[in-house]
């Protein structure tokens, strides 16, 4: 493999490089002591920089992806360091560091493998990249040929990279699988497919733009989780005046640098937040003009009686006169006095002639262009009187006072005001980003839609020092294409095709039913139990299922046996609820191949195990996941690799390709440098400055900035029309991922609800509108309008485990030693983090008899583990918080699969329900009891700095006198 | 002259760690040495009226050093751009300079050249190739500032004039690493 240096690589390998022999390796330390002549012994033999390779690369150790260099010296990895010329800034975190320890890992895979004992035996014996291929094609095609090929589920991991989980998605549902554990549904993914359906895009965990905000409002994210540059727009905003709000149940770093920090109950924000918006649209700030002319705020809506006539959906010219159009909504003329309608028919399917979409039409067809739609104000039609989803939608907040919001969130009201105060102030120039943490609910998609009201109404989208809404990839084109472009192309598969006409039948989603849920009253604030119909749980698009419905079907064949499994660089026995449920499942499969770097928990319970190679012996096009403003938005840079992958490793990406050959699967693309090719080129209207010629181009470039439209037309993009992906550039948001799309499928209309009602069918509503009451969201089964859902398990929703159980429980606060189930088997994380670690008040502990250090049980109504105890004040008495994804590479495949149950914090909640309705987010928090463990820590657990040896990076000799023939060996204390 | 220091702005300093282990790659430091620790001081008070900040802490290059004094063969010495260091050709590994050390950063090594002692070397081998040291360098908060604290216009001369700064208890051994720390109350002499 020949590695070009960029120009700009040139220029920094002038400098000295130094070798680290605890990355050499052991066995060498001693002789570079020796040269340690003076006391300024550098841990280095100092080379002259001609035999050391400096490459400029990005980190991928978490979703930031911060520019550095990898110093390679005889081929292999010495020295990590950052690039100050890219949005990084030249910083880098701890885990950057661990690079090296993460290649040269002895527990790394280098070779495939194939399980010759029981399954969990951690017996394996090499075998032929050609063998395992034609295995695993056998099998699969047996398994598709006999059961149906959606009785093979595949799942792939977070944060590895978007481009490799295109590949592993477009391979499998070509192939026809429908079920994944999903990662995406336990983050981000909520948000995403909220935005997506209201407006098209997504703009709360990217997309601020702190470089030019005067309040930047943080909701449960952490400075030190990912993309750590992050926090040096944060500062930078503080020291301009900015006030930073953080809201968020435990005393973090984020909190701890914050003006004012909002210690919010956990499982409450949806209170805040429809107090935010009840303040926001009561207040002179609020963005009336936009919701008037860019959202469906003016559309009447078809109420419900209470005969129960009425669609519920927006009133539309066909549910007013037979044969009227789908695609014209009627709204209240305050110009001239008169109905109009908007057209939102972009296809122009009904012919009313395309100048005249999206654009206001009186009754007889003609262009308003001066209407001024109402946004307040009931019209009686043909003696039905319909009010506007605005009214509707102020009526439904105002009772979310700031009162109302302290008693539910139990916090002071004064701190409420003075946050929403704050961020009205400063709007349209205030930011909001959020972490994970309040996705993790049976209501993420109401609270993602609530965060996009609050947003945009208190006018902070497109705007200096908002939310920039529409992402914008350095070219034009980003990893979406992949399957977009083959799609457009009619490549799709005839099998995918047809999975997705039939998906009602062959997704594990279908039982998911009704389900019971505290909703809070409006009128009362009363939680009241409520049927919820549970609308189909999508992801990325596709009926893919959920964690809890694919573990479902594996251990209970419920709806349907899956009888075979591909995974690519996941753990869902860690990251899931209800681990011990997917073991179970795991075992039941037929065949299961995993693709990782490492023996896993899971990959213990494979047939065949895949080598993967590291994100750093790869090419790869990578961007800044994290949130930010320009140009750290707009920036492609390169990972490429620090040296060819070791032993038989390869990339994940091509590992999809070759097999999709055994497979017979028509990828589109050649291979991944013919899709990098096309996204690095991009649109024939790109500027020449930002167009690469090639992959080979981009790697001289090392990066490549695009521009943001919003400043270069002088107008937010919803105005210019470039939010728009239909290319046709007309104002107004893009819609398309509304409604039956890509293969999603509504489970609601048309069917018959427990009072006997039979929803209505539904026409589409890609109109262009920004929906704030949403009717996609309606037919997902979480109501037009974001409700307040008290979680399943609370002091609140469960006072009757409450005697036993007293403690709130939550789970899962980031941790800067790890990025997930990762790099417990890196001796330096280990170091800064070496136990899994449960937070608990020290007044709270003194009760129990608990001292710092001591091993603690946590238990619920499901399960125990074991944590050891960290006193803080930094959280309530009355809460405890225990970290996520531990378990214990050092132990044996045959102890609990390397230790993955006792600390995992993921056995605590069951698996049953609820789950968001529209993307089957379960719950991951609830109600605990702790105490001390008198048994101590977990068995066979590295205890110290001495322990940790095991991990340290084998030698070149080491790897060379290893070729893994009868598996990886384990290391133990 | 020039008086080389480390100057750390907690405010900015978001105890990542990430001066501890980039610590380790550059100084090859083995595992339980630690060159530079972070400590986390607090959250004091009551929940939820907390303060909380990051104290990084290694060796402090103080100004009169107490394990230069201590020291029976001279290998422990302050060069003169303040830099404290232990020359390993000259260290017996005596430990007295631990025992000195009113911070408890020094370690014994016994794995290293038949026993010595190891500590901060502020990366001389880097500031003497007119670089900083590697913590400085990659610090993700920008908290970590090198320079020489008799030039004002120097990033530690310009953070200390900007901030209420702070030392480490002196004893008279003059530490050398100042804090910076504006948002909570110094509780580094408790």
């Amino acid at each position: 493999m020949s590695l070009k240096m960029s120009r700009r690589g040139f220029v920094k390998a002038t400098a000295a490089a130094t070798a680290s022999t605890l990355l050499l390796g052991a066995s060498v330390t001693a002789a570079a002591a020796d040269e340690a002549a003076d006391g300024a012994r550098a841990a280095t033999s100092a080379t002259p920089s001609d035999d050391v390779q400096v490459i400029p690369s990005a980190c991928r150790q978490c979703y930031g992806r911060c520019a550095l260099f990898g110093h390679v010296k005889d081929g292999r990895l010495v020295k990590i360091e950052g690039n100050p010329d890219l949005f990084s800034e030249g910083t880098l975190c701890g885990r950057a560091f661990a690079i090296p320890q993460e290649l040269y890992n002895p527990l790394r895979v280098r070779y495939p493998q194939k399980r010759v004992g029981e399954k969990g035996s951690g017996q394996w014996k090499r075998i032929t990249w050609e063998e395992a291929y034609e295995e695993a094609r056998d099998r699969f095609t047996a398994i598709g040929e006999e059961h149906g090929w959606h009785t093979i589920a595949h799942q792939y991991g977070t944060g590895r990279d978007m481009l490799q989980f295109q590949a592993i998605n477009k391979l499998w549902l070509e192939l026809g699988s429908t079920a994944t554990f999903g990662v995406g549904n336990l983050c981000w993914v909520g948000s995403y497919f909220t935005s997506q359906r209201l407006y098209g895009d997504e703009t709360q965990y990217t997309g601020w733009d702190g470089n030019n905000a005067d309040c930047i409002l943080i909701w449960c994210r952490q400075e030190r989780s990912r993309g750590y540059y992050d926090w040096l727009t944060v500062k930078r905003a503080q020291e301009r005046g900015a006030k930073v709000i953080c809201v968020d149940p435990r005393y973090t770093c984020t909190a701890s640098k914050a003006d004012l920090w909002l210690p919010i109950r956990p499982g409450s924000d949806m209170a805040l937040v429809l107090a935010f918006i009840n303040e926001i649209v009561h207040s002179d700030k609020c963005a009336t003009e936009f919701a008037r002319f860019y959202t469906n705020a003016p559309f009447f809506i078809d109420e419900k009686d209470a005969e129960g006539n009425g669609t519920g959906y927006q009133l539309r010219e066909s549910l007013m006169k037979e044969g009227g159009n789908e695609e014209l909504y009627p709204a209240w003329d305050e110009a001239h006095d008169q109905l109009i309608f908007w057209n939102g028919d972009w296809q122009n399917k009904k012919g009313l002639g395309e100048e005249k979409v999206f654009q206001w039409l009186d009754a007889d067809g003609n262009v308003v262009a001066d209407a001024k739609p109402a946004l307040s104000g009931a019209h009686e039609i043909d003696g039905k009187t319909y009010r506007t989803s605005w009214d509707i939608l102020v009526e439904h907040v105002t009772p979310w006072t700031i009162e109302r919001a302290a008693e539910f969130c139990e916090l002071p009201e004064d701190k409420i005001r003075e946050a929403i105060q704050t961020y009205i102030d400063a709007s349209p120039h205030a930011c909001f980003t959020r972490g994970q943490k309040v996705e993790f609910s049976i209501n993420t998609s109401g609270i993602s839609q609530a965060f996009t009201i609050m947003m945009a109404l208190a006018g902070n989208f497109d705007t200096k020092g908002g939310q920039n809404i529409g992402r914008e990839p350095a070219t034009g084109y980003d990893s979406f294409m992949f399957d977009v472009v083959p799609n457009q192309q009619g490549r799709m598969g005839a099998r995918r095709k047809e999975t997705a006409m039939n998906i009602k039948k062959l997704s594990v989603c279908q039982n998911t039913g009704y389900q019971q849920i505290f909703v809070a009253d409006n009128v009362t604030g009363e939680l009241v139990e409520t049927t919820q119909n549970s609308g189909g749980q999508v992801i990325y698009g596709q009926q893919g299922g959920f964690g809890a419905a694919t573990t479902k079907a594996m251990a209970k064949g419920d709806p349907f046996q899956i009888h075979g499994y591909w995974q690519q660089t996941s753990e869902p026995i860690l990251s899931i609820e209800g681990g011990k449920e997917i073991i179970e499942g795991f075992k039941n499969l037929d065949f299961f191949v995993n693709v990782d770097m490492y023996m896993t928990p899971s990959g213990e319970l494979a047939d065949i195990i895949l080598p993967a190679a590291h994100p750093n012996e790869v090419d790869r096009v990578e961007w800044a996941h994290s949130g930010h403003g320009y140009p750290t938005s707009h920036t492609y840079l390169i990972r490429q690799p620090f040296h060819k992958p070791l032993g038989e490793c390869k990339d994940d990406m091509d590992i999809c390709f070759e097999f999709a050959e055994y497979m017979g699967v028509d990828m589109y693309w050649k291979d991944k440098y013919d899709y990098f090719n096309y996204m690095l080129k991009g649109p024939a209207t790109l500027p020449a400055e930002l167009s690469c010629a090639d992959f080979e181009d981009f790697r001289q470039r090392v990066s490549v900035t695009g521009v943001e439209m919003a400043t270069v037309k002088g107008a937010p993009k919803y105005e210019t029309g470039y939010m728009r992906k239909t290319s046709d550039f007309r104002p107004g948001f893009n819609t398309m991922y509304r409604g039956n799309k890509m293969g999603t499928v509504y489970r609601t209309p048309q069917v018959t609800l427990p009072d006997g009602t039979v929803i209505p069918a539904h026409p589409q509503s890609d109109n262009g509108k920004m929906e704030l009451w949403s009717e996609d969201l309606l037919l997902y089964g979480n109501g037009p309008l974001p409700l307040y859902i008290e979680p399943p398990i609370t002091k609140r929703s469960r006072p009757d485990l409450l005697e036993e159980y007293p403690y709130t429980l939550i789970t899962g606060g980031r941790s800067h030693a790890f990025f997930h189930t990762e790099y417990r088997n890196s001796p330096w994380m280990r170091e800064v983090h070496m136990f899994p670690t449960v937070d608990i008040n020290p007044a709270t502990a003194a009760e129990h008899g608990i001292k710092q250090d001591d091993w603690v049980y946590i238990e619920t109504y499901v399960d125990r583990i074991k944590q050891r105890a960290n006193l803080t004040a930094a959280i309530r008495p009355d809460t405890i918080h225990v970290e996520h994804d531990w378990w214990f590479p050092e132990r044996e495949a045959t102890d609990d699969l390397h230790g993955a149950l006792d600390s995992n914090c993921n056995i605590l909640f069951e698996n049953n329900g609820p789950y968001d309705p529209a993307v089957g987010t379960d719950n991951f928090g609830g109600l605990c009891k702790i105490y001390k463990a008198e048994d101590g820590a977990p068995k066979n657990i590295c205890m110290n700095e001495d322990d940790l040896k095991i991990f340290l990076p084998l030698s070149a000799d080491e790897l060379a006198a290893d070729d893994q023939q009868n598996g990886v060996t384990q290391v133990t204390k | 002259m020039t008086r080389n220091i480390i100057a750390i702005d907690l405010d900015s300093c978001i105890g990542c760690h990430s001066c501890a282990v980039v610590c380790k790659q550059e100084n090859n430091v083995g595992l339980g040495t630690y060159y530079n620790k972070v400590l986390t001081v607090g959250p004091s008070g009551t929940y939820p009226d907390l303060e909380m900040y990051y104290l990084p802490v290694s060796c402090q290059h103080c100004d009169n050093p107490e394990c230069v004094s201590v020291c029976p063969t001279g290998a422990s010495y302050k060069r003169e751009d303040g830099i404290v260091l232990v020359d390993h050709s000259k260290c017996i590994g005596c430990q007295y300079c631990v025992m000195a050390c009113p911070y408890g950063v020094r370690t014994y090594d016994e794995s290293r050249d038949k026993g010595v002692i190891e500590k901060c070397t502020l990366c001389a081998h880097l500031v003497d190739a007119g670089e900083k040291p590697a913590c400085v360098k990659h610090c993700p908060g920008q908290a970590r500032l090198f320079g020489d604290a008799d030039d004002p216009e120097s990033d530690v001369s310009k953070m200390i004039a900007r901030k209420s700064t702070h030392k480490l208890t002196d004893v008279g051994n003059h530490p050398g690493v100042t804090y910076g720390l504006d948002k909570f109350s110094w509780k580094g002499d408790e």
